[in-house]
């Protein structure tokens, strides 16, 4: 048998499972602006801006501003204190989303860097509109419709102009669904020379390869990602995006994992299959998981810290093989 | 202050600390608000600062009637909080709120907190008391005066111009003209000069007079109210009793208001031949209704004379030669009017009964005798002719003592003996009584004085209008470890309230004793030390595993001394400290070791005497508390503390910065002297210092150095935000040094949103009080007593209750240079302040923490101390 013939006998034995799609993750897996979330996850600082927009701007509807250039923190804590002294509260509090956005909750030792990451997604297809809604001057104070009055005001690098931006819904969703770990995953599998094994179903005319429902002996189980390596090995991937994954998780993913390879290889009575376990997180891996242990059984891990060279991780399992 | 930035920085520290604010913790941090406050926040206005917070979306509310702190109040706490209300109000503040949580809000902190806030409350109802004034007086006369006639003959005369140029040379001219008047009338004169014409108002008419060599006609002749001419009474009682004591054998020195009777001395025991004088010192105050108060201030007056000098030289076997080459690197001084005395010839032996005065037909020894009633202790003695040609016997030439110092390295020792209240009471008694046989025939022409009482009380000097007020100040609650109060400072030996700065861990990494210790008293000391370190309950006091252990050898010099630190090396211990046992009085060693040891080290000493270190090892030493203090106070960091005051300083509420100004006096030549500048904030927290040289030799404040030591304290202020700063320095703020600051402020435009004030503390003052309740006692601590808007004395030393009996008590005066404060609030923030006398908890201190540790490194500096030494509190 020919590699393709064994590749088509994989799908044929995950087809005999009912595979079932979900139409709402599926019309996200081919949305542009769910890519672009899902391919920010490739940048060091994308996962930390990811969460922090899921965070603020999503669950807390706290404004997302920006500014033209990374404003000075003095220069911010200046302004607050003038406009608290003022009493103007609406200044004030555009001043005090952009202190927190910035040097709070940003989780960075260097915000610089933060505030690129989050320009970037700030001038993404993510992003629908986009209003001024602060400008003045870091020097005077003074807010600033003629820059001719002040002599200070006509350098740039005084004047702070905050913008505030509306993201669509479509990254809401992506967030929600956390299916932007799923699309980066597929993509980055796709990338290195991973098919992904996928379904196609109308109105998408392509295949649909994340979250796919396969029924076991009468039970849905959800796989996230699988894929298929040279040399032949099948990939079953899990994708999580909780901050702690727990001992009790992991192992309802084993179970399920376990179920799905005794079922392919009841199917596939002649060939017996390689099958690699992946479990992949942007959280943080329980400490008490023997990974050692669980790498010998056929499982990979790629934690918070490696999905950044997700990439590098595959290439290291496909050399593996 | 901000009260809805402190509410937030609760909130927020709450948190931080996963504190639910439930309505329970809402009341809390009303408590916790109160407390850092030092006012009770009235519930309705907590309501609406919450509500305000709440509307303003600075706090969320939550289910359960449960608030939260938002993220954008948390961003301004997290921005500008420690800004809005200073580094250690926000600190202080926070660790309130840690306190609580730590506490999970539990009924012991909000127990303790409420009884902070009642002993609060009742500071504040009773900080200032009323006195029965009649129990408090003075220590001096009241004299009334009664004029023959209300108007004073004034005499103008015009002179030259262009002697305006120099104001001290005219001020020293008038001074002669009124002294040769009085001499030549034998009545007091009063002399003012209006641009160049000079106007001399008096009990007769003047025709003419020399003034700067020139012989001046009267221009104009008239009559004036004796009321309008200034302290006209003061000048007629103080001529009088400059007449009346030299009758008593006492003499005017360099003409001021002291006075000494060089009639009687003694040689006090141990003294090295110092000779102790009575002495006076009298200061007027002018009452209404031609009233006078006299306070005088007896005293013994130690000099240092000639006379010894050259009788110890002798018996050192100096030959005369070089006894001639000795005199010459001294500052001398005549007696008995302190003139600055130039030596051409010096003769040995001479026979003061043989030998003339020129031009008067008396000798030396008679004239002593006749002019000024003494009678020279030896007729034979070394006599000096002046540069100026007059003559001296070598017994009335007094000899500086910093030139003594400087020249040869000697200190006459003096044990002080102190004058009590009732020594003093009956001296002037004894005035009293022979104040009625004195009579002036010329003076009593013009007026009478009646010598009403001995020691008036307050209420008659008040109400003659002498003094604005009298008040008692209660003493301020102090704060210990963990929040503990008290208000007796000794409460930092009890285990139960030890050191705010809590218990340290300390290392002995080096020792240095002198070669005779051998190894077991060694053994033993560091033994000891560590015991009675641990018995204070301070913390530990471990002996480092690889202490270094130096010996050496006593010499002239303490160059072996010296030769062992050299060889030590810089370590970073931050919690290490160095003993070094030196032999007794012997001030070589002292300074040698201050000078060296930390430089080299990087580590605090302790210098103990040999006498301490054979008392330690022998278990008998009686001071262990108090070395365990020296030891804990050298080795505070900045910011840290032994005690502080409960509430703000004289519970004002200003957020204060307290500055403390001490000059290297008397620098020694061809070295830069230095200035130390310390601070603290309003509970005496916080505590910073900088030492740093000034560019003059001189002890007076100029421009530069004023506005180079506000920008030394700018990022303080950054830091603090302290909405007043009080600078405090002992001595007068001469006008020069006023126009300085004034100058130095204008500089610096950052200081106008903060109000200055400028303190200068006098304690060289003869005001001298007691208190009379059957017995004669010294004023207790806390007696304000008010003398106008600007300046108020104040008894600062609770010696006689601590029944550490040590004379007679000065009162502190301090006098608002400039600044808008009330007299009161300076007076009670002054009084307050003197109870962090953390080298002495028995008493209270004279001056305020700042002072002492700024003059005490400026002290340290003068005597070569390096600058890089001050690292550590070196009291």
């Amino acid at each position: 048998m020919t590699l393709e013939d064994l590749k088509s006998e994989i799908i044929s034995s995950f087809s005999t499972l009912a595979p079932k799609i979900d139409p709402n993750k599926a019309m996200l897996e081919f949305n542009p602006i769910a890519h672009e979330v899902a391919e920010l996850l490739g940048d060091p600082l994308g996962l930390s801006v990811i969460e922090y927009i899921n965070e603020e701007f999503i669950n807390h509807r706290s404004p997302f501003l920006l500014t033209d250039f990374f404003p000075d923190k003095c220069d911010i804590e200046r302004l607050i204190e003038h406009f608290w002294d003022k009493n103007n509260l609406k200044n004030l509090k555009i001043l005090l989303h952009l202190y927190s956005q910035f040097w709070e909750k940003s989780g960075s030792e260097n915000d610089k860097p933060f505030f690129d990451e989050l320009t970037k997604f700030g001038t993404s297809k993510a992003i629908i509109s986009k209003k001024s809604v602060l400008k003045v001057c870091s020097s005077c104070y003074s807010e600033i419709s003629d820059i001719n009055i002040n002599p200070c005001c006509q350098s740039f690098q005084n004047i702070l102009e905050v913008y505030e931006l509306s993201i669509d819904d479509m990254v809401k969703a992506v967030l929600q669904y956390n299916q932007h770990l799923e699309i980066y995953v597929k993509n980055r599998l796709q990338k290195n020379g991973i098919s992904c094994i996928g379904w196609a179903e109308k109105p998408f005319n392509k295949d649909v390869c994340t979250s796919i429902t396969y029924q076991i002996d009468g039970e849905p189980v959800e796989i996230d990602n699988i894929g298929v390596t040279t040399p032949l090995a099948i990939l079953l991937i899990e994708a999580k995006t909780s901050k702690n994954i727990q001992m009790n998780e992991f192992r309802k993913t084993r179970d399920k994992f376990d179920r799905l390879i005794a079922k392919i290889n009841e199917i596939n009575m002649n060939h017996k299959f390689t099958f690699l376990k992946i479990f992949i997180t942007t959280g943080q891996l329980d400490i008490n998981l023997s990974l050692d242990s669980y790498k010998r059984q056929g499982w990979d891990f790629i934690d918070r810290q490696k999905i950044v060279d997700i990439d590098r991780e595959f290439r290291r399992i496909q050399n593996s093989l | 202050m901000d009260p809805k930035i402190e509410i937030l920085i609760i909130c927020d520290t709450f948190s931080a600390k996963k504190i639910k604010i439930l309505p329970d913790s809402l009341r809390h941090i009303r408590l916790i608000l109160s407390i850092f406050n030092e006012e009770i926040i009235p519930e309705d206005e907590f309501g609406q600062l919450i509500e305000d917070l709440t509307e303003e979306g600075f706090l969320s509310k939550l289910k359960d009637q449960e608030l939260d702190i938002t993220p954008i109040g948390s961003a301004l706490i997290k921005s500008i909080g420690r800004k809005k209300i200073g580094d250690t109000n926000y600190e202080r503040l926070s660790r309130i709120a840690f306190d609580y949580a730590l506490s999970k809000g539990g009924p012991e902190f909000i127990k303790k907190i409420g009884e902070r806030l009642r002993s609060l409350h009742y500071e504040k109802e009773n900080k200032i008391k009323t006195v029965d004034k009649t129990n408090i007086r003075a220590l001096g006369v009241r004299i009334n005066v009664e004029h023959v006639n209300d108007d004073l003959h004034v005499s103008e005369f015009q002179f030259a111009r262009n002697h305006l140029k120099d104001a001290l040379i005219l001020n020293r001219e008038i001074n002669k003209l009124k002294n040769n008047l009085f001499k030549r009338y034998g009545i007091p004169f009063s002399i003012e000069n209006y641009e160049n014409l000079l106007t001399i108002s008096g009990l007769t008419p003047i025709s003419s007079i020399i003034f700067f060599n020139e012989s001046l006609d009267c221009s104009n002749k008239s009559t004036i109210n004796r009321n309008k001419i200034f302290n006209w009474n003061i000048l007629i009682v103080n001529a009088f009793l400059e007449k009346y004591l030299k009758k008593l054998g006492f003499i005017s020195y360099k003409g001021s208001k002291k006075f000494i009777n060089f009639k009687k001395e003694y040689v006090p025991p141990g003294s090295c031949g110092l000779r102790e004088y009575d002495s006076l010192k009298l200061e007027f105050i002018q009452l209404n209704e031609d009233n006078i108060f006299v306070f005088i201030e007896s005293y013994k007056s130690s000099i240092y004379s000639l006379l010894d000098f050259i009788n110890i030289c002798l018996k050192k076997g100096n030959s005369i030669a070089e006894i001639d080459k000795k005199i010459l690197k001294l500052k001398l001084k005549a007696n008995p009017y302190g003139t600055r005395v130039d030596i051409k010839e010096l003769f040995f032996d001479k026979n003061l009964k043989k030998e003339k005065i020129p031009n008067i037909n008396c000798s030396i020894f008679d004239y002593w005798e006749k002019v000024y009633g003494i009678t020279l202790s030896s007729e034979i003695q070394p006599m000096i002719v002046t540069q100026n040609g007059l003559f001296y016997p070598s017994e009335m030439i007094k000899i500086d003592y910093n030139s003594l110092t400087l020249a040869y390295g000697m200190h006459p020792k003096r044990r002080p003996r102190y004058e009590n209240i009732e020594e003093r009471y009956q001296k002037i008694e004894k005035l009293l009584t022979n104040f009625e046989i004195l009579h002036d025939e010329i003076l009593e022409e013009f007026f009478t004085l009646n010598f009403i009482e001995n020691s008036s009380n307050l209420k008659t000097l008040i109400d003659l209008k002498g003094f604005n007020d009298l008040v008692k100040i209660s003493p301020p609650i102090l704060e210990f470890f963990r929040g503990n109060l008290s208000i007796d400072p000794i409460e930092v030996f009890n285990p139960e309230f030890g050191a705010y700065c809590g218990k340290k861990n300390l290392t002995i990494t080096h020792l240095m004793v002198p070669e005779k210790m051998n190894e077991s008293e060694i053994a033993i000391f560091l033994d000891s030390i560590q015991r009675i370190f641990k018995n204070s309950n301070f913390g530990i006091l471990k002996k480092a595993h690889d202490i270094k252990i130096k010996k050496f050898s006593l010499d002239s010099n303490a160059s072996s001394l010296q030769d062992e630190i050299r060889k030590f090396e810089k370590i970073s211990n931050h919690d290490a400290i160095g003993f070094v046992v030196i032999p007794d009085y012997e001030n070589q060693y002292y300074f040698n070791a201050k000078k060296l040891f930390p430089v080299r080290t990087a580590i605090p000493m302790q210098i103990i005497t040999e006498s301490t270190f054979a008392d330690i090892i022998m278990s008998k030493f009686g001071g262990s508390k108090f070395l365990s203090l020296q030891i804990l106070i050298k080795t505070l960091k900045h910011g840290e503390a032994i005690w502080i005051l409960a509430s703000t300083a004289g519970l004002l509420k200003e957020n204060t910065l307290y500055v403390g100004l001490g000059f290297s006096q008397q620098p020694q030549e061809r070295k830069i002297s230095k200035c130390a500048t310390v601070m603290h904030d309003a509970h005496g927290a916080k505590i910073t210092w900088k030492v740093f040289a000034t560019p003059h030799q001189n002890r007076t404040l100029d421009a530069f150095w004023f506005e180079n030591l506000l920008n030394r304290t700018y990022d303080i202020v950054e830091k603090e935000k302290p909405t007043r700063i009080v600078f405090y320095r002992t001595g007068t703020l001469f006008p020069i040094e006023r126009n300085a600051v004034e100058t130095a402020l204008l500089k610096c435009p950052w200081l106008n949103s903060i109000k200055l004030s400028f303190v200068s503390i006098l304690d060289s003052s003869g005001f001298r009080f007691f208190k009379e309740n059957c017995k004669r006692k010294n004023l207790p601590a806390g007696y304000g007593i008010i003398i106008n808007e600007k300046e108020a004395l104040i008894s600062t030393s609770n010696y006689d209750n601590r029944e550490l009996k040590q004379g007679t008590v000065i009162p502190i005066k301090v006098k608002i240079e400039f600044g808008k404060d009330k007299i009161i609030d300076i007076l009670q923030e002054y009084h307050d302040l003197t109870y962090l006398n953390w080298q002495a908890p028995m008493t209270t201190a004279k001056h305020p923490l700042v002072v002492t540790i700024a003059d005490r490194f400026a002290e340290l500096t003068r005597e070569g101390v390096p600058t890089e030494n001050t690292f550590y509190l070196d009291l």
